[in-house]
């Protein structure tokens, strides 16, 4: 399933929204100025997902995991390569010099940044769909890309998608790029894309 | 979902944490033991309290945002780089610098159906964690300081710039006000300031040892080698930190062996506790300090030492040149009178034996002193090489003339071999007969009598091999690296009267090198006989030897040309044993002493050769040669000069101002009688 262009421009308009309420505490919990930016937006079926990753992130990556449940369902991603994960936590936190090594602290920094973020794009899309999502607590993941996907459709019937948001982070002149990974079944993708175009013509209505 | 007591008691079970539960309202339902061991409350007196009435600062910082983030069923991580801690616990810790529990948390909403009911907050004790990665953090910082200013001394950096990144990196990773380097001047007396950071006024250098305290301290032999944390005893004697408020500090002695250079300091204006990893910081980039001290110390010295060996190895040569030079002075008059001795009794036999004899060791000596002059001009860079195409067997052949008196003497037996065809290649013949001739002579001298020389020439690919071997003496494998070397010589020879200084195959490596070529000894030891091979840069296989046009005069001599002659030189026997040499055969001789004199005599006598010691005390011969022909009057006159130098700057130095002919002291008589021959009245 893809996404035509009026149906990626509606989308990015809202994750637009929600990247800048991200920013926005992000800036209030470090006392620099954040910015969080939507180069792209995507849809592709699992199967295809990995090359379209592997435009945004490479090996291994930090994976900030968050399940989210309700009348739409799936699993929601922040995904960032090793190195761009501990730069951003390094930016964030003004560590100094980036670490090699992510240890306990930098992971809690990259799961709350990643909460935040998921938080607040499945906040937007709640409101939008006059939803409650529930949420589990997300999960920090270091793994290698390919295993990552792979525990996306193992034990899964129903064929999957996702909505794929690159996502990049710029702070203190340096700039960190990662991606946001909605993966949906078919049916909840469906009701998405229905909802976001009956809310992009109600906005074009109102303009 | 519901949370039970049950649920609740089963969570304090299984984990070490602190469990916090709210109602919708956020009033507080659940305060389980670990928050009442940690806070002193009791949960009695927490239930049923509102949250953010018990813990107002949660509204101050904020918090209260992601309560009601929660309540609206996101859930919500708080880590403690973000926020340090959600509930203020006062930390039991006392070495991890916080006052507060250092707090990681999870706020997860209640759920009853799709209802939010309240909040669970999930908070862990993360103090000793932070602490730990604080100081993993403070140590990768001083790790990456002390190799960065390793890297410095290594790469030879002056103590100055050292000592000026030590500060930087002393006060930027142990976070104090004031750090310097003092450096121990001579006598201990005083002390200089190397490098320093922090302190307001400029570096001041140059203290006195008595006046500071933390100086002293250092000073006391046993401080060596310990950092030391100032006392407070300490800081109010130094009256110098006192006028900088300096409320504590540490110094690290700086030692360059068992001797103290110096001192790294570093004070706060703070109480302030340094931990054992930052004695060891400090006392690492002393070390550092301390070993790159030593090192600009020791290459100094070598500097000087090479400097020293340099001049002296100078005066060496120049000595050597100077002493060769002398020595020649007094062999002219030997010579000359033994020459004259031969053709006065040339009918006596046991004259003739004696004369004999003595040439012999005169020749002798001749040769050693001009190797002597020769190592020393090679060394001086003073020796051009005459080169020119020779067939290699010319040289050979000359070299075999030259030593074939000892060969016989000796009773050896010389085998050649030689190849069919030429071996063509670029040198100095006479130069290469001399090197050939020295290494036939020593096979000659260090063989028993009877023994056998074996020289062979051959050609591989480019090169022309000369090997000379002999079944001798051998040379020891001791001996054997060293053979080369100036005034090396075996400590057994077979006869002693063959002498030697040990400077023949000195010369043969150096003139070989100039040749471009190699020379190698080989020998099984002792009694098992010597090689040498010498390889040479040859010529292709066609390469032809040009015919050479005789550029010396017909050999033959002329009609009887007997001359009139005057010899110039102060030293009077040689000048005397050279006139009468010359007298004996037919010439008609004056002699001079001095340069004024023989201008004098010149126009006096009117010699038709004038034979012209250069090294003439007051007015040199050069100077007398230049006026002579000056004067028309002598434009025919042939003025020949005799002096112990005989390289091509010499010589042209000698064309220049009008000498016809140079000859190199002591004169060979032949050589002298054969220019006269060729002389017209």
């Amino acid at each position: 399933m893809t996404l035509t262009d009026d149906q990626k421009d509606a989308v990015t308009e809202l994750v637009n929204i929600a990247f800048s309420r991200t920013a926005a505490a992000l800036s209030e919990l470090t006392g620099n100025r954040v910015e969080l930016t939507v180069p792209e937006v995507s849809a592709h079926p699992i199967s295809g997902l990995l090359p379209a990753l592997s435009r945004f992130v490479c090996g291994d990556v930090a994976t900030v995991h968050q399940i989210f449940g309700g009348p739409v369902s799936g699993d929601a991603f922040l995904l960032l390569d090793v190195d761009g994960a501990n730069r951003l936590v390094d930016l964030l936190t003004d560590a100094g010099a980036p670490t090699r090594q992510m240890g306990s602290s930098a992971r809690e920094v990259l799961a709350e940044v990643g909460n935040i973020l998921l938080n607040a794009c499945l906040g937007v899309f709640g409101d939008l769909l006059q939803v409650r999502f529930t949420f589990a607590v997300p999960r920090l993941h270091l793994e290698a890309l390919a295993s990552m996907l792979d525990s996306l459709v193992i034990g899964r019937d129903e064929l999957r998608h996702a909505l794929l948001v690159g996502a990049r982070f710029r702070l203190r002149a340096s700039e960190v790029t990662g991606c946001m990974v909605l993966v949906l079944g078919i049916t909840s993708l469906k009701l998405f894309v229905q909802v976001i175009e009956e809310w992009a013509e109600r906005a074009a209505t109102e303009s | 979902m519901g949370l039970t007591k049950a649920i609740l008691d089963e969570l304090d079970q299984i984990g070490d944490w602190g469990l916090l539960a709210t109602d919708a309202d956020l009033v507080i339902t659940h305060w389980n033991r670990w928050l009442e061991q940690r806070s002193g409350l009791a949960a009695a007196d927490v239930i049923g309290r509102c949250l953010l009435e018990m813990f107002p600062d949660m509204i101050t910082r904020r918090l209260d945002r992601y309560y009601h983030q929660a309540l609206k069923g996101q859930t919500v991580v708080l880590s403690q780089r973000f926020h340090k801690y959600i509930i203020p616990l006062p930390s039991a810790d006392d070495v991890s610098g916080h006052t507060q529990l250092q707090q990681t948390s999870r706020i997860i909403p209640l759920m009853e159906g799709a209802d939010v009911v309240g909040s669970l907050t999930l908070i862990e004790d993360v103090t000793e964690r932070v602490a730990y990665e604080a100081e993993l953090r403070t140590r990768a910082r001083q790790q990456a300081a002390v190799a960065a200013v390793a890297r410095s001394a290594l790469g030879g950096s002056n103590i100055g710039d050292l000592a000026r990144e030590v500060v930087g990196h002393v006060r930027e990773t142990l976070d104090v006000d004031f750090v310097e380097v003092l450096e121990l001047l001579p006598a201990r007396q005083s002390w200089d300031r190397l490098a320093a950071a922090g302190w307001p006024e400029p570096p001041v250098h140059s203290f006195e040892a008595k006046s500071a305290s933390r100086i002293q301290h250092v000073l006391a032999p046993e401080s060596l080698g310990t950092v030391v944390d100032l006392s407070p005893t300490l800081l109010r004697d130094d009256a110098y930190l006192r006028t900088h408020s300096v409320t504590d500090g540490l110094i690290a002695p700086i030692a360059v062996g068992e001797r103290l250079f110096g001192l790294l300091g570093a004070y706060t204006r703070h109480r302030r506790l340094f931990s054992p990893g930052e004695f060891l910081f400090a006392q690492a980039l002393a070390d550092v300090l301390g070993v790159a001290a030593q090192r600009n110390s020791l290459e100094g010295e070598l500097r000087l030492r090479i400097r020293e060996l340099a001049e002296q190895d100078q005066r060496k040569d120049e000595f050597l040149a100077m002493l060769a030079h002398e020595l020649r002075n007094p062999l002219a008059p030997v010579k000359n009178s033994l020459q004259t001795l031969r053709v006065m009794y040339a009918k006596d036999p046991d004259v003739g034996r004696l004369t004999e004899m003595m040439s012999r060791q005169v020749g002798q000596i001749v040769r050693l002193v001009d190797d002597l002059l020769d190592v020393s001009r090679i060394t001086c860079g003073k020796v051009t090489l005459r080169k020119e195409r020779i067939d290699l067997m010319s040289v050979v052949d000359q070299a075999i003339e030259e030593g074939r008196p000892l060969i016989e003497g000796r009773s050896h037996e010389l085998s050649v071999k030689a190849p069919q065809t030429p071996v063509v290649l670029d040198g100095d013949p006479s130069r290469l007969a001399q090197v050939l001739g020295n290494l036939i002579n020593n096979a000659a001298k260090y063989t028993e009598e009877g023994g056998q020389i074996w020289l062979e020439i051959r050609r591989e690919e480019n090169e022309a091999i000369i090997a000379v071997r002999d079944n001798g003496v051998g040379i020891t494998a001791e001996l054997l690296p060293r053979v080369f070397d100036l005034f090396t010589q075996s400590d057994r020879t077979l006869d002693r009267s063959q002498g030697g200084l040990g400077i023949g195959l000195t010369l043969v490596r150096r003139l070989i090198e100039m040749h471009g070529g190699t020379v190698q000894a080989f020998s099984q030891g002792l009694g098992q006989g010597s090689e040498f091979v010498v390889r040479l840069p040859a010529l292709p296989e066609d390469a032809k030897v040009e015919s050479r046009q005789s550029t010396s005069p017909n050999p033959t001599p002329g009609p009887s040309s007997n001359h009139r002659i005057l010899i110039v030189d102060d030293n009077v026997d040689a000048a005397d044993s050279l006139a009468m040499l010359l007298e004996l055969s037919g010439h008609q001789v004056q002699t001079a002493y001095g340069s004024e004199a023989a201008i004098a005599m010149v126009g006096s006598h009117r010699p038709r050769v004038v034979l012209l010691d250069i090294g003439l005390p007051g007015m040199d011969g050069y100077e007398v040669a230049r006026r002579l022909r000056q004067n028309p009057d002598f434009s025919r006159m042939t003025l020949v000069a005799l002096t112990g130098y005989g390289q091509e700057d010499d010589r042209r130095r000698a064309r220049d101002v009008g000498f016809d002919y140079h000859l190199v002291k002591p004169v060979e008589l032949g050589e002298l009688t054969q220019l006269l021959a060729r002389l017209g009245k």
